[in-house]
């Protein structure tokens, strides 16, 4: 902790640093911050630290930190977490152009972005922190398992246009299936199975494992019924209100469902009026998500022009939050994500600002010497004066 | 899970209705043959409703020129965009005939014009084999209508699927009768149309 006799410098570039380096070597020295300092900045100030010199800083800074991370969709995309005070508007830009501007009301923002090049900085007043947008994910295959109809048919089709590579087997007869490609099940084939009704039970044992290895598990309410998934899903599904009119519009927001019980290993991830319609567990190293509806094709179909859309990307959105996707970094991402708590991490938390009991003026030693050197001067002039020389 | 509804499409023009026990028989056959969770009746929509967009196959037939009004050919559209799938078929098995001209005019207008659907088609392996593609009809190989026994189904293609199914060998005939009849069969000649049905499902 710096006493009164810490030198107080004021910080506006890393040449403020040269100079307190330069004039008062291994001396405390408190630096009064307008901004966060840069990555070269906190580089030095913890050189200065290493060095000997007791440093400590004041200012009223905002203690900003973010990440990213890929999206485990084919669509791509990231989605950057900020923590940031709660009045500081935010302004997003990645290196071409700005993104967003958003308010951490809670403290915590998440914003998706669909695309990004290079970093993703978050800048507020003077202050900014940046992440690399490099991660990608490896992506493989989908297995889709359920019986013959609309339901089955629609989501392999929404899956196959949002990118995703889809096995599936459906099952028409007892001893007949329609099948489209399809092999073991494990993280090395699949990133994901959904598993929509009872067909999937024979292969319930196949799914635990590879839900246990790291894979990603999407459960439909037949299957969650199935005594056959009874370790792997969250609850037993509720009764799925009766359908009274299927020729009307039919969307997500109107879409009946059962309603899933949450048990505490539990967390919801879509909740409505009625009830938790969509909920996810870890099992294992894998997740399960299990799904309330029974009916989402006719969003597809009856859902208006967005319908078709719509229905694709919430399957799609579904499974990125339930798949093992292997994730990718190519190199070290440069990043500046965390500033202010990199700042504490150097020189500590801060402190009120200090008045310096020595408050020298830069360059103060030159003026001494040469305040010295016209004394001197007037000296021998007078001296001269006295003595009569010309 | 939602049953699978048999849907016949009404227009405006024509007779649409030239086969009404073909929905029955087709039903005997998909329950009979699938685990496919089936309706035991089908539904008759109109194709200007946008109650048809609940119902992605739909079946359509009749003799007399045949021509979508302007709300029935936006919901056509909007079906087949969706996912959706048409399975028409030529009641008069003649392609000199009126149903076969104007259908073909209104498939072309609505949706595209329609090619040689290959006999190797997963249409004609979906459940049973057809190994030789479409199967031949007792009116085609009596010499009924244009005398002509056809070698292919036409089809309009949403990307890999079939979006449009046409037909030019009277199933609608061939089909429209009452299920309790199969027994005096040695083959069932409705298993082409559980191959249609279990296409339109899975595919």
């Amino acid at each position: 902790m710096p006493g009164d006799a810490s030198r107080t410098v004021s910080v506006s570039g890393t040449a403020d640093l040269v100079r307190a380096t330069r004039d008062e070597p291994g001396s405390a020295l408190h630096f009064a911050l307008g901004g966060i300092p840069t990555r070269t900045e906190r580089a030095w100030l913890n050189a200065l630290g290493s060095a000997g010199s007791e440093i400590s800083w004041s200012g009223n800074l905002a203690p900003l930190a973010m990440a990213s991370r890929p999206v485990s969709s084919p669509l791509g995309g990231y989605v950057i977490s900020v923590s940031a005070p709660p009045d500081k508007a935010l302004l997003l830009r990645d290196n071409i152009s700005a993104i967003d501007t958003v308010t951490a009301a809670s403290g915590f923002a998440s914003i998706p972005v669909t695309v990004g090049t290079g970093n993703v900085r978050a800048v507020t007043g003077r202050d900014s922190a940046y992440v690399a947008l490099r991660d990608t994910v490896g992506l493989r295959r989908v297995l889709v398992l359920g019986k013959a109809g609309w339901e089955t048919k629609f989501l392999v089709t929404a899956l196959e246009e949002s990118g995703w590579r889809v096995d599936a087997n459906i099952s028409v007869a007892p001893s007949a299936s329609v099948n489209q490609g399809g092999a073991v099940i494990d993280t090395a084939t699949y990133s994901g199975v959904v598993a929509l009704d009872e067909s999937a039970a024979s292969r319930a044992r196949e799914i635990a494992d590879f839900v246990r290895t790291g894979g990603g598990l999407v459960m439909g309410v037949a299957a969650a019924r199935s005594a056959a998934f009874a370790a792997l899903r969250i609850s037993p599904p509720g009764p799925v209100p009766e359908i009274l009119n299927t020729d009307d519009s039919v969307s997500h927001s109107s879409a009946a469902f059962a309603t899933v019980q949450l048990t505490p290993e539990a967390v919801p991830i879509e909740r409505r009026p009625e009830g938790v319609s969509v909920a996810a567990r870890r099992v294992g190293f894998g997740r399960v998500v299990q799904i309330g509806y029974t009916e989402t094709w006719r969003w597809r179909m009856q859902g208006g022009t967005a319908g078709k859309s719509e229905h694709a990307d919430w399957w799609t959105q579904l499974l990125s939050q339930a798949v093992y996707a292997r994730r990718w970094t190519p190199e070290q991402p440069l990043a500046d994500a965390a500033p202010y708590a990199n700042l504490i991490d150097i020189a500590g938390a801060a402190i009120p600002p200090v008045r310096s009991s020595s408050p020298l003026p830069a360059h103060s030693g030159q003026v001494m010497w040469l305040l010295l050197l016209f004394g001197l001067l007037l000296v021998e002039w007078a001296s001269r004066r006295l003595r009569g020389a010309r | 899970m939602s049953e699978f509804v048999f849907c016949t499409g009404r227009y405006e023009s024509g007779d649409w209705d030239s086969a009404p026990s073909l929905p029955a028989n087709l039903i005997d056959s998909i329950a009979r043959y699938t685990s496919i969770s089936v309706a035991p009746s089908a539904v008759i929509v109109p194709l200007s409703s946008p109650r048809i967009l609940g119902y992605p196959l739909v079946y359509l037939t009749g003799h007399l020129p045949f021509r979508f009004s302007e709300a029935e050919r936006a919901n056509a559209r909007k079906l087949v965009e969706r996912g959706g799938m048409f399975f028409i078929d030529d009641h008069n098995h003649d392609v000199g005939g009126v149903f076969h001209k104007t259908a073909l005019e209104e498939i072309t207008r609505t949706f595209g014009k329609p090619s040689v659907l290959r006999n190797d088609h997963p249409l004609y392996r979906s459940f049973f084999t057809f190994p030789d593609g479409p199967p031949a009809t007792s009116h085609e190989l009596n010499g009924w209508g244009d005398n002509l026994v056809h070698q292919n189904l036409l089809a309009v293609m949403n990307g890999p699927r079939i979006a449009v199914l046409y037909s030019n060998k009277d199933y609608s005939s061939e089909w429209n009768y009452h299920p309790d009849n199969k027994r005096f069969s040695s083959v069932d000649n409705t298993r082409f149309g559980v191959n249609i049905v279990v296409y339109a499902l899975s595919r």
